[in-house]
Formats: C-alpha cells, sequence, structure tokens
C-alpha cells in the first residue's frame, strides 16, 4: 500500500520535473537565440515579451492557487502584481533620476548638497503632477534592499488586512469576487490621483533602465531579466507544487470543494484562506516587480478590471487546479494576444469586408472565453487528462 | 457516569420564529442517544448551536470536565475539542481519495506550516488502514471520493469522524439512502463506537432506533418533550399527540 | 421698414433740437406783412423741410467728424488709450452715438479702406464670395453691399469692450426701451464704475418696471459700498443687503473686509484693527478674526518666522537674511583656485560647511552676516504683528461682517440643499443602473458581469434613434421602450445561450458573463467607434428650476429623478402585484418548491434576466442623457451598480433603494468634504463599502429566512 501511495506521488509530481526541464530548456534555447550572447536570431523586444510573458506565468500560478485550488475567485492579484511592480518602479526611477542629476551637476562649481539633490530629484519625478516635494510614501526610495523588500511586504500586508477582513466576516462567493474588484478599483482610483504621490495617471516611467546597468545594451538587460524571470518562476512553480501536494494542498482543496467539511473537521478554514491569499498576494508582487521593468513602464491603468479578468482568463484555458494548466494558460493567451493586438496578424479579407485582428481579437477571446467555461471546464489541461487516460489504458 | 455535555435554557430565534425554545439536556461520557422529532423540531438547529455553527440568543454550553463554554467559539476551535458531527446529506471531499478524505481527518496538528510540512508516518498509515477497515473500506482507500456509493459515501464521513478521535458524534440522519443491510451495519457500527464515545443519533427511521437500544430523546419546537428508553417514548401521550397529531 | 421709422422718430428730434439751438425763427414769424408772412410761411414749411431732410446729414456729419477725428484710436483701440474717444462719443450722446457703441461692442463697425469712412456691416456671402452688407452709422440705411476685401473689421479686445459697454450704460440706463434699460443693468452688475452712480441715481428715480427697480437698488447699494464716502449711507446699503444671496452682493462686501498684514513696534491705536497675528500661532478665519493652531486640523499659521521675518526686511525694519543662492554666490566669486576660506569648493556638499565658509567670509572679508533662524525669532519677538482693515471705518466693517456672516450661513445651507438633491439625481441614476442587477441577482443567483454592457446597449439603442427622428421629444420617447426592447432581447439571448448553462456555477457564470461583457464592448467600439456619441436631450430638459441664486436645478436631474420614481414603482408593481412577480418571488425562495407548484422556473428565469436587463437599457438612456455615450459607459458603472446590490441587500427592491440611496448620497457627501477631488471620493466611498459588508455581510436589508443561505 505504501508503494502505491509513493508511485502515486511520482506521478503527481512528474510534472515539475517535466516543467523544469522544459523551462531549462526553452530558456537555452532563447539565450542562444537571441541578440543578447548569442546568433541573434530573436530580437531584444521579443526577449522581452517574452521575459514578460514568463512573468504572467507566475501571477497565473497564483491565480490558479487561490481559484484553482481554494476556490476563491480573487479578481484582486493584479492589484498586487501592480503593487509589486510600483515598489520596484520607485527606485528604477528615484535612483536613475538622481544619478542624471548628478551627472548633470558635475559642472557646477559647488558640489550639490543632499537637500539640493533631493529636490532637483522631486522637481524631475513630480513636475508633471505639479509638485516637487517627495512625497514621505518615496521615504526608502533610494534604498535598494528596502524597495525590494516591499516588494513582497506591501503586497502581502494588503492581502493580509484586505483578507483578514473579508474572510473573517465569512465573506465568500461572488461577493467576494466583487469586493476583490473594489478593491482593486479603489486601488486604481487612488493612484490615479495626482496627489496619491505615485504620478497619478503617468505612472512611472523609464523603467527598462536600470541604474548602474547605463553602459550595458538594452539587448542584454533584457536577457538578464529573461534569465531572472525563468529562474524564479521555476522556483515559484516548486514552492507552489511544494504546497499542493502537500496535506496543505489537501486542505485547501477540501475547502474549495466543501468548507463546512473542512471547518467541522477542526481546520480553521480562514486562516488557511488567508494563507494562501497572502501567499500568493507576494508571489504576484514578485511577478509585478520582475514585469515592469521590461515593460518600461506602470501606471494605474493597468489595473483596469480587465487585466483581472485576463488572469481568470489565462486559468480558465489552461485549466485550473493544475499548476501546468497556468503556466500553459498565460503563455499560452497572452502570446497570443499580443501577436494579434501587436497588428502582426495578417488581416483577413471577407466578403462583406476585412477582419482586422486588432479589432476583432477581443470579442474573439471574449466569446472564446465563454465557451470554453461552458463545454471544456478543464481546459488545455483537459487535454493532457486525456492522454494520461489513453496512456493508461 | 460523568457529564461529558451540558446544555440549559438554550434558545436561538430566526427573524421571530424560535427554533430553539428553553432546551435543557445532559450527555453522559460514553453514552448513546438519539433524538427524534417531527420535522423542523429544531433537531439539526440543536446540533448546529452545540457546534458553533449558529448562536444561541440566551442559554449554556459546557462541555468536558472543566465544564467549559462553548458558546462563541469558533468551529474549529469545537471541533478540535473533540466533538464531530456528521451532517445530514452525506459531506465529503468528493476531490481527493479515501485515504486522503481520512488523513485530512486525522487528530494531528491543525495549523497551516504544520500541515505544510507534514510527513506521512509508519503510525499514520496503520490507523487510517485500521479506520477503513472499520468502515469497510479498506479497498477503496486510493479510490476518488466521488466514485463511491452514497451509503459508503456515509460511512467514510463516519470513519473520518473516527479519525479526529472525538468524544462526541453528532450524527444526524445516517440511516437516510441506506439499503436495509447497510442500515443493520451501521446500527451495529453505531454500537460499537459508543464504546468508547459519546454518540448522539438524530433520525427518523424508528426502526433504526429501536434497535440502537438507547436513550431517547423527543424534542417538539424547540424544546424536549420527552426522555426516557423506546418504550416509555413510544408510549408517551404527548409524544403520540405530536406525531399523529391531535 | 422699421429702420425708416426710426430714422423718421430721430430726425424729428433731431429738428426740435436744432430749432432751439437757433432760435432764428422768431425774427422771420413776427414779419408785418401778412402776404408776405403767407409767403415766408410757405418758404419756411419749405425751408425746414429742407433741413428736416439734411439735418441728419449735418448731425451725422458732425459724428462722423468726430469719428474721423479719433479714427486712429478708435481703428487701434486698447484699453489703455480708449477713454478719451470714448469721452468724446458719450459727450456726444444721443442714439446715434449710442448705436455706434453697441455696434462696435458687437464687432459690427467696419473701417471702408478707400474712403477712410466708418460703417456699420453685416457679413454676408455671394457666389462664395465674402461680402459684407454695409449700412450708414447715422442712419442706420443700407448703403451697398461690398467684398469684404473693401472693408477693415474693428475688433476690440474685451479690454475695450468692456469700456466700451461701461460708456453705455449712461445712455442706456435712461432709454425709453425696456430692453436697452436692463443691458444697461446687467453691464452695471457686472462691474459698477464710479461715473455710473449718477445715471444710476436718476435712473432709480424715473424706472417703472418694478423688476428693474428691484435690480436698479441693488446696484445702486454696490455702488454706494464701492465709492460713497459717507460711512452712514454705506451702512445702509449694506444692511439693505442682508437677504440677498446672489455672488454680485459677495462680490461688492468682501472688499470692505480686505486687509493690510503689518508690522510695528508698539500696536498702533488709530488703525481699524483686524486682529495681532502671533507667528507660527495664530490662524486667520474667513472674517478676520483669529484663532489659535490646532494640531487637529493641522491648519498651517497665517505667518511663520521667514515670512514675518520678510514682512520686517520690507518695512526696513531687519537686514536682509543672505539666502542661500546668495550665500552660495558670493562663495564661488570669492574663490580662488577652487579653494575659499582654505576650504576646496569641490568639498562644500553639505549647508554647515557652506554655513561655517560664509561666516568665516563675513569675519574676514567683511560680507553681511548671514541671519539664521534663531535670530530670526529673536527679532520677531520684539515686534508686533496685526492686521488692519483697508476701510476706515469700523463700523462699516462690522456691518459687512454682520452681513455676510448671515448671507454665508443661508448660502451654506443652500449649498447643502444643492448637494442634497444632487445626491438624490446620483441616487437615482444608481438605482435605475443597480435594480436590474439586484433582480437577476436575487432570482438566479448569478453575478451579470455584462450587465453594464446593457446599460450601454441602451444608451446606443438612444443615438441610433436620434439618427433617424431628429425631432429630440419625440426622440427620447420611442427611445425609453426601444431601449429596454433591445436590452430585453439581449438579455435573453444571453440567459439561452450561457446562463443556463451555469446555473450551478455562479463564480463561472461571473467570469462567462465578463467575457461576454469585454466582447460586447469590443464590438460597439468597432462599430460606433472610440469617441463619445451625444445623446441629446430635448430643450425643455435643457433648462433650470431656480429656486434663488444659489439653488437651481436642472430639469434633466428632476427628469432623471421621476423616471426613477416612475421605475420604482413600475418595478414594484410588477414584483407584488403580478402573476410574474409572484413567481418570480416563489423562484428566487425556493426554486425546487416553486418547480413542484407547476411554476417553470426556465422561463421565469429567461423572463426575469430579460426584465432586469431591459431595465439596465433604459438606465442607459438616463446616464446617455447627462454623459456622452461610450463603449465604456457600462463598465463606468458596473462596480457602483454592484456596490449598491451588495450594500442594499440582495434580492429585493427596497434593499436596493437603500443601497442607491447610501451610496449616492454618501459619495456626494464625501465630494462635499473634498470638493476638488472627485477621485479620493470614489476611493474613500469603495474602501467604506469593503468595510461596511464586514459588519452586515448581507447588506442592508438582508433577506430573511433559508433563502439567504442559498
Ligand atoms: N438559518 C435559519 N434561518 C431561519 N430559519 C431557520 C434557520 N435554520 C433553521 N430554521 C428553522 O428552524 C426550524 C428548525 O429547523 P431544523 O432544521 O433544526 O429542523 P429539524 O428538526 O432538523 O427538521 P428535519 O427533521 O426536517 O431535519 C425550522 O422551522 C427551520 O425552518
Ligand atoms: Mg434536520
Amino acid at each position: 500500500m505504501r508503494e502505491t501511495i509513493l508511485t502515486k506521488y511520482f506521478s503527481n509530481n512528474r510534472h515539475v520535473f517535466f516543467f523544469l526541464g522544459f523551462l531549462t530548456l526553452f530558456t537555452f534555447a532563447v539565450v542562444i537565440l537571441a541578440e543578447g550572447f548569442g546568433l541573434g536570431w530573436l530580437g531584444t523586444s521579443f526577449v522581452k515579451t517574452l521575459g514578460k510573458t514568463l512573468c504572467l506565468c507566475m501571477v497565473a500560478i497564483a491565480m490558479d492557487l487561490v481559484w484553482g485550488y481554494c476556490g476563491i475567485l480573487s479578481l484582486g492579484h493584479f492589484a498586487f502584481f501592480a503593487l509589486g511592480g510600483y515598489m520596484i518602479g520607485m527606485w528604477l526611477m528615484f535612483a536613475r533620476t538622481k544619478l542624471v542629476v548628478v551627472a548633470a551637476a558635475k559642472n557646477l562649481a559647488l558640489p550639490l548638497t543632499e537637500e539640493e539633490i533631493k529636490s532637483a530629484v522631486g522637481t524631475q519625478i513630480f513636475g508633471v503632477v505639479g509638485g516637487a516635494e517627495i512625497p514621505n510614501i518615496w521615504a526608502f526610495a533610494d534604498i535598494l534592499p528596502a524597495q525590494l523588500a516591499f516588494v513582497i511586504l506591501i503586497p502581502g500586508a494588503l492581502a493580509l488586512i484586505f483578507g483578514w477582513l473579508a474572510f473573517r466576516s465569512r465573506v465568500d462567493g461572488v461577493y467576494l469576487s466583487i469586493l476583490t474588484q473594489a478593491m482593486t478599483l479603489a486601488l486604481a482610483l487612488y493612484l490615479f490621483q495626482n496627489d496619491s504621490g505615485l504620478r497619478g495617471n503617468n505612472g512611472l516611467s523609464g523603467l527598462q533602465n536600470i541604474p548602474g546597468l547605463e553602459n550595458v545594451q538594452q539587448s542584454l538587460v533584457s536577457m538578464y531579466f529573461f534569465i531572472a524571470s525563468a529562474f524564479i518562476l521555476g522556483i515559484i512553480y516548486c514552492l507552489s507544487n511544494l504546497i499542493v501536494s502537500s496535506k496543505l494542498g489537501n486542505i485547501i482543496k477540501g475547502i474549495r470543494d466543501n468548507e463546512e467539511r473542512v471547518r467541522f473537521l477542526g481546520y480553521n478554514v480562514e486562516g488557511f484562506k488567508l494563507f494562501i491569499f497572502v501567499y500568493t498576494a507576494i508571489i504576484s508582487g514578485i511577478a509585478g516587480a520582475m514585469y515592469y521593468p521590461q515593460a518600461g513602464i506602470i501606471n494605474p491603468a493597468e489595473l483596469a478590471p480587465i487585466a483581472s479578468i485576463y488572469l481568470a482568463v489565462w486559468v480558465a484555458i489552461g485549466g485550473r487546479g493544475r499548476l501546468y494548466g497556468a503556466v500553459i494558460g498565460a503563455a499560452f493567451v497572452s502570446l497570443m494576444s499580443s501577436y494579434f493586438t501587436g497588428g502582426q496578424a495578417p488581416d483577413i479579407a471577407l466578403g462583406f469586408g476585412t477582419l482586422i485582428w486588432t479589432d476583432w481579437w477581443l470579442v474573439l477571446l471574449g466569446l472564446s472565453f465563454v465557451l470554453v467555461t461552458i463545454y471544456a471546464p478543464k481546459g488545455i489541461g483537459g487535454v493532457f487528462d486525456l492522454l494520461a487516460k489513453r496512456n493508461n489504458d | 457516569m460523568s457529564r461529558l455535555l451540558y446544555v440549559d435554557n438554550l434558545s436561538v430565534t430566526f427573524d421571530g420564529f424560535k427554533a430553539i425554545n428553553g432546551l435543557s439536556f445532559e450527555i453522559g461520557e460514553k453514552e448513546l442517544r438519539a433524538i427524534i422529532g417531527p420535522n423542523g423540531a429544531g433537531k439539526t438547529t440543536f446540533m448546529d448551536l452545540i457546534t458553533g455553527k449558529t448562536q444561541p440568543d440566551s442559554g449554556t454550553i459546557r462541555w468536558g470536565e472543566k465544564s467549559a463554554s462553548l458558546i462563541k467559539k469558533p468551529e474549529s476551535k469545537i471541533a478540535q475539542l473533540g466533538i464531530g458531527r456528521k451532517f445530514q446529506k452525506p459531506t465529503v471531499l468528493e476531490s481527493q481519495t479515501v485515504c486522503e478524505n481520512l488523513l485530512m481527518a486525522l487528530a494531528n496538528p491543525r495549523n497551516p506550516f504544520s500541515v505544510l510540512f507534514y510527513k506521512k508516518n509508519f503510525e499514520d498509515n496503520e490507523i487510517i488502514a485500521k479506520l477503513s477497515t472499520q468502515v469497510n473500506l479498506e479497498r477503496k482507500l486510493t479510490t476518488a471520493a466521488s466514485e463511491l456509493s452514497h451509503g459508503q459515501k456515509q460511512w467514510l464521513e463516519i470513519g473520518m469522524l473516527l479519525a479526529q478521535d472525538p468524544k462526541l458524534l453528532l450524527i444526524d440522519e445516517p440511516a437516510a439512502g441506506m439499503t436495509s443491510i447497510e442500515r443493520q451495519q451501521t446500527v451495529k457500527l453505531l454500537k460499537n463506537l459508543a464504546n468508547k464515545r459519546a454518540i448522539l443519533v438524530v433520525e427518523h427511521d424508528m426502526e433504526f432506533i429501536r434497535q440502537l437500544e438507547c436513550r431517547i430523546t423527543v424534542l417538539h419546537e424547540g424544546r424536549v418533550l420527552a426522555e426516557g428508553n423506546f418504550d416509555f417514548v413510544m408510549q408517551h401521550q404527548s409524544v403520540i399527540d405530536v406525531y399523529l397529531g391531535r | 421698414m422699421r429702420a425708416n421709422k426710426v430714422h423718421l422718430l430721430i430726425s424729428n428730434r433731431r429738428t426740435i433740437k436744432f430749432i432751439d439751438l437757433n432760435s432764428w425763427g422768431s425774427d422771420t414769424f413776427w414779419s408785418p406783412v401778412m402776404i408776405s408772412k403767407m409767403f415766408v410761411l410757405i418758404f419756411l414749411v419749405s425751408f425746414i423741410a429742407i433741413f428736416v431732410f439734411s439735418e441728419t446729414g449735418i448731425a451725422s456729419t458732425r459724428f462722423e467728424d468726430l469719428l474721423e477725428k479719433n479714427s486712429a484710436l478708435i481703428k487701434k483701440s486698447s484699453s489703455k488709450t480708449v477713454e478719451p474717444v470714448l469721452a468724446k462719443i458719450r459727450a456726444f450722446g444721443g442714439p446715434v452715438a449710442t448705436r455706434f457703441l453697441k455696434h462696435w461692442k458687437a464687432k459690427k463697425i467696419f473701417l471702408v479702406k478707400s474712403t477712410g469712412k466708418f460703417v456699420v456691416g453685416a457679413p454676408s456671402a455671394k457666389n462664395g464670395k465674402k461680402m459684407v452688407t454695409i449700412f450708414s452709422i447715422a442712419t442706420n440705411k443700407q448703403l451697398s453691399v461690398n467684398p469684404a476685401r473693401d472693408l477693415k473689421q474693428l475688433k476690440p479686445n474685451s479690454g475695450v469692450r468692456a469700456k466700451i459697454a461701461s460708456s453705455l450704460v449712461p445712455l442706456q440706463l435712461l432709454s425709453g426701451s425696456l430692453d436697452e434699460r436692463r443691458e444697461g443693468i446687467e453691464t452695471v452688475e457686472r462691474k459698477v464704475e464710479r461715473p455710473h452712480i449718477a445715471p444710476l441715481r436718476d435712473a432709480l428715480k424715473k424706472e417703472s418696471n418694478n423688476i428693474l427697480k428691484k435690480r436698479l437698488t441693488k446696484v445702486f447699494a454696490y455702488a454706494t459700498i464701492a465709492f460713497s464716502n459717507d460711512d452712514n449711507e454705506v451702512k445702509a446699503a449694506i444692511q439693505s443687503l442682508y437677504e440677498d444671496l446672489s455672488i454680485g452682493t459677495r462680490a461688492a462686501l468682501n472688499p470692505l473686509l480686505s486687509e493690510t498684514i503689518d508690522v510695528a513696534e508698539t500696536l498702533p491705536t488709530n488703525v481699524n484693527l483686524a486682529r495681532v497675528i502671533i507667528p507660527n500661532q495664530s490662524i486667520r478665519n474667513w472674517d478676520g478674526s483669529v484663532q489659535k493652531t490646532n494640531t487637529f486640523w493641522q491648519r498651517t499659521p497665517e505667518l511663520n518666522t521667514l515670512t514675518a521675518y520678510s514682512l520686517l526686511v520690507e518695512k526696513n525694519l531687519a537686514p536682509n537674511p543672505v539666502s542661500s543662492k546668495i550665500r552660495d554666490a558670493k562663495i564661488i566669486s570669492l574663490a580662488k583656485n577652487g579653494i575659499v576660506a582654505g576650504v576646496r569648493l569641490s568639498s562644500l556638499n553639505n549647508e554647515a560647511s557652506r554655513d561655517a565658509v560664509y561666516d568665516w567670509l563675513v569675519k574676514n572679508k567683511g560680507l553681511p552676516a548671514r541671519v539664521d533662524e534663531e535670530q530670526m525669532s529673536a527679532i520677531i519677538e520684539k515686534y508686533v504683528f496685526f492686521a488692519r482693515y483697508n476701510h476706515s471705518s469700523k463700523e462699516v466693517v462690522q456691518t459687512a461682517i454682520k452681513v455676510l456672516t448671515n448671507i454665508n450661513r443661508k448660502v451654506a445651507f443652500y449649498q447643502f440643499l444643492d448637494l442634497l438633491l444632487d445626491g438624490i439625481s446620483l441616487v437615482s441614476i444608481y438605482f435605475l443602473a443597480a435594480i436590474g442587477l439586484a433582480i437577476t441577482f436575487g432570482v438566479m443567483k448569478v453575478i451579470n458581469m455584462a450587465h453594464g454592457e446593457f446599460i450601454m446597449i441602451g444608451a446606443y439603442t438612444g443615438y441610433v434613434i436620434q439618427l433617424f427622428v431628429p425631432n429630440y421629444t419625440i426622440s427620447i420617447l420611442i427611445a425609453i421602450p426601444a431601449a429596454f426592447l433591445v436590452a430585453f432581447l439581449a438579455g435573453i439571448i444571453l440567459e439561452r445561450a450561457v446562463i443556463r448553462h451555469l446555473y450551478k456555477r455562479p463564480l463561472e457564470t461571473l467570469l462567462a458573463t465578463f467575457g461576454i461583457s469585454i466582447a460586447l464592448q469590443q464590438i460597439a467600439k468597432n462599430i460606433f467607434g472610440t469617441q463619445a456619441r451625444p445623446l441629446t436631450s430635448p430643450e425643455w430638459l435643457d433648462g433650470a428650476l431656480v429656486i434663488n441664486d444659489v439653488l437651481a436645478i436642472s430639469n434633466i436631474r428632476i427628469a432623471i429623478f421621476v423616471l426613477g420614481l416612475v421605475f420604482f414603482g413600475l418595478i414594484l408593481f410588477v414584483m407584488t402585484k403580478t402573476r410574474f412577480g409572484l413567481e418570480t418571488r416563489a423562484v428566487t425562495q425556493n426554486p425546487s418548491m416553486a418547480a413542484s407548484m407547476g411554476i417553470n422556473p426556465e422561463r421565469i428565469n429567461m423572463l426575469t434576466f430579460g426584465f432586469g436587463s431591459g431595465i439596465a437599457g433604459i438606465a442607459g438612456i438616463a446616464i446617455g442623457l447627462f454623459s456622452k455615450v461610450t463603449s465604456e459607459l457600462g463598465s463606468d458603472y458596473i462596480v457602483q451598480s454592484f456596490m449598491t446590490v451588495v450594500v442594499g441587500g440582495v434580492g429585493n427592491i427596497w434593499g436596493t433603494l437603500a443601497g442607491a440611496t447610501m451610496i449616492g448620497l454618501l459619495q456626494k457627501g464625501i465630494e462635499w468634504f473634498n470638493p476638488s477631488n472627485t477621485l479620493a471620493a470614489q476611493t474613500y466611498m469603495v474602501v467604506f463599502i469593503i468595510l461596511f459588508i464586514q459588519f452586515r455581510p448581507k447588506g442592508i436589508i438582508a433577506l430573511k429566512g433559508r433563502a439567504a443561505e442559498v
């Protein structure tokens, strides 16, 4: 009997080895083909797209954990993603502006004082929103380790407070979804204000220029980020698999299927939900912190409701309740999206008019998502099930 | 026989409707007790109150040697104190195997971190093996719970409760939807289990109740109408009135 | 025709004046010979006739002379130089001057390039060419139609136009025409000037129209307040405005409270003191009184050390402090080879080191000393800072404060009322937007994320109908049922095609309908483009119900409120008094029980969904009327609508009303506290709702019994 459980465990976790193997191969392939170190067949912008896609896979894993495994349809994880981006963006922008200011002051007779540097940086960064003072929330913007810690702490803390409030009063199901949506909206509205201290709707920009790496070509920088993203994705995948294949995984699946039963078995359901919610918020924050330096700009429009829905779409199309499903869904849909909305897809001439992909892609996506929800609730992952079944038979 | 659960003058109102109305009740350790009563008598609500799912408006619920109050304790805490509950509808975790279901119920630490790093050890395996034979599911350990029959699900649920090793088991209508053979097995099982722990059974099937051969409490309109052995209760005038209608 | 009549009238008056001026008639009239009398009479008549016809010629010649003499100033008028010309024109007076001024102000005066003469012109077009029909200034007769390039239009700037208007005032105030007088009063109401006092006083005596008289009285009071030197007269004028809430009154009274901040060694007794200011401590209240800083509200003090000190510097009571800029410049200019006072310039990267170097320079090079903040405080200590009213009379200022206090209190009240009414119309909007959602959510327990898009569909339906039906009243009347119908059908299609398959999976319904919402939005974008489309309200909805100067309720607000009320009643009726409503409520409370009683839940679900969607369509019309129709119209309201449903309590019309009321009023309330920032208001709003749900997870009006547990 122990043997069967052991073999079962291995077959359950085989996907981890497959996944890591594939990710390594893929990373090597891209490194060899791209401009940075290798043959130069893939352009820098494409490498960036791939790197960003890897980050999106990370949030998708988070979404899968929280929704596919724990049954909480959160529409707020993109808020955590963006918060992570903002936290790292603050350092990127501050540190770089400071370098620029100091460089520009090189020829002045008197060297700049701390305060002068601060006020010059302040004018540079906040001029667009009609301010010059550096807001208090930027107090640590100069210190990379602090901002890196915030990447984890701020989304984590928000998730902790929000989750504690919501789970404590037993808000669940669609109510919780709407509430998370409201949280995202509130955050977006807050960030849209000019006096939010985060440059209102201008957001943070120039994030692709990494302070200290001014003399390194973007093709190389993009490579660094790509490799780092792949690495972090690998770690997150393993960590998350550790969770879902442990007894904790059984419990959160139990919460999804029958919360009451788990509660009367003596588990503090709210605590478990909170644990998963915060853990996934932190993953999202990290993903955002990796994503936005590759995207170059972050603004509150990123928090539009559609972003959260995209997240759900990826996971649903990839297949809920399996980690590789989330990754496949995110990669597949987001690459398709950037292909079709990027204007590369050829328009199709129909008898009565032309199908312009940039216009109709969203319609197609929306409707195919509806079809997937109704007819293929297991998503692409369901295909793997079929294959596995055929192999067993 | 020392007192395990003591309930006094308990009342709860739903929008002006008194579902439980000044109910007093007690059960001793290792006692088997049946509760009967017409539909809407408040049997399920009574269990909700004990397990913390519903909060009473007034009254006391005391538990164990120390007579600790159960009021305002969260459900999971009450469960950890040793009160297991079987619902009216069988509730097992359908997407997981019988083994996983039982494993989850085992009396191990229940905070997120200890379950994250939990490693199945030899004793736990032994317990699961023993439990599964007890509830006739030893061959189904790797089957998903969703593939079990209705009766098997009921047993699995009881198995899970046993894995919790509770001091008091609350069982709501266990015989519903069982074949007569399964019923007899269930009666045997319950009697057997009562050797080690207190059990409170709610059931509508009088034959089933009779076979349990235990003390019976009759609930009506949220209060205790009569209490005694099967024959006493069946001949009690007000019980007859309530069941047959006046 | 009309021009001729006016012309005659003017000529007659001119004639009389002419005779008066040259009292020549008497000699001729008293001639001793009768025949010659007759003769002379005939002669005279013809003579007069000649004069009658030529008189305008003479007058106009005169006016035109005046214009010609000043033509340079008129052509290139500026508000600084135009006054002398205007003075002459005023002195000339009469209808010609009035007419000229009015046309000039309206940019209707043209210069004939060839002759250098001024004429009145009306641009027109002929065969695609720009033409100007010109009229004589003096006679207002049409002269000719000229190509535009032969003329130069005079375009006085706004400053000049204001001056012209002011010059017109005395002429207009005493004019025989009601419209003219009204126009004159309007000008003074905008800005009253010293020269207007006399004409105002005259006009006040003569004015027969009651409304105009009231307005004149008020303006005269403004003029008195602004220009009179008699304090008692001013006080009376202020008192007369006690009940008046208009902006003009407040603008007239506020200057009386204007003040100057001053400083002296001891508090002077001969000034109209407003308050004593303690730097870093006192805060100014609106009426000039004083209050201490309050850490709770964190209002900044009126004067801090720096501002107080600079006041002293301004009054030459203290030495100029050396600013860091001057300090740094001095340090740099005195450095040799990058070294000053034995210190390398490149090491001066903080304030303290720069101060030290400068202090060394003060000692050794005789530069003026720095004044640091401590020293400033010490100096400030020695003086009294105070504010004095610029107006000399204490009593006048006190009266003004008293009247303003009253006015401000009333204005605040009406503003609050205005806000409340604003809130109520917002409530109506939210109610209309959310009620459909509440019905479908209540009955079917599914969240329809595409609800916002049904609102959008309704609005676009209205827009399309207006493309075909140009009469706005009729088109709106058609649009309301049409929007209901279109959204109703769309809702039924959605229910049949998608939602039916997902009844047991509420979370997936949410997602699937979100997919639909994305698709519908994009389709609308593809069809109608990204720019906003107007949904024009009929003219009778444009106006407002004016209660007083502060409170005016726009008709559209009233209409939306009425619409909300009507639909509230209608829905209440449908849900409580009809078979459909009864069945719907049965399905809401217990679907399986309802099914067993012969109600077909499928049919009910379908119809309810259609009904809810249809109401969303109507909400679309209401929303489209006051904001533009875009593809994002719905998504702007969807979260608010959900909040309304959730806060109010699910599956209950009264609950939705309660939710809409709370959210609408709250939003306006928060905006009131922070009017400059509607975004912040919305943020707080959402945060508040999140917290509210903590305490009442089931909403304000929770469904009772087991129905609530599903
Ligand atoms: N959450 C609730 N809200 C409102 N009323 C409730 C609630 N829970 C129970 N009730 C009412 O309380 C009464 C008792 O219900 P309960 O479920 O305890 O009866 P029961 O004895 O278990 O009946 P059955 O034999 O049918 O299971 C019923 O009338 C029921 O409608
Ligand atoms: Mg029951």
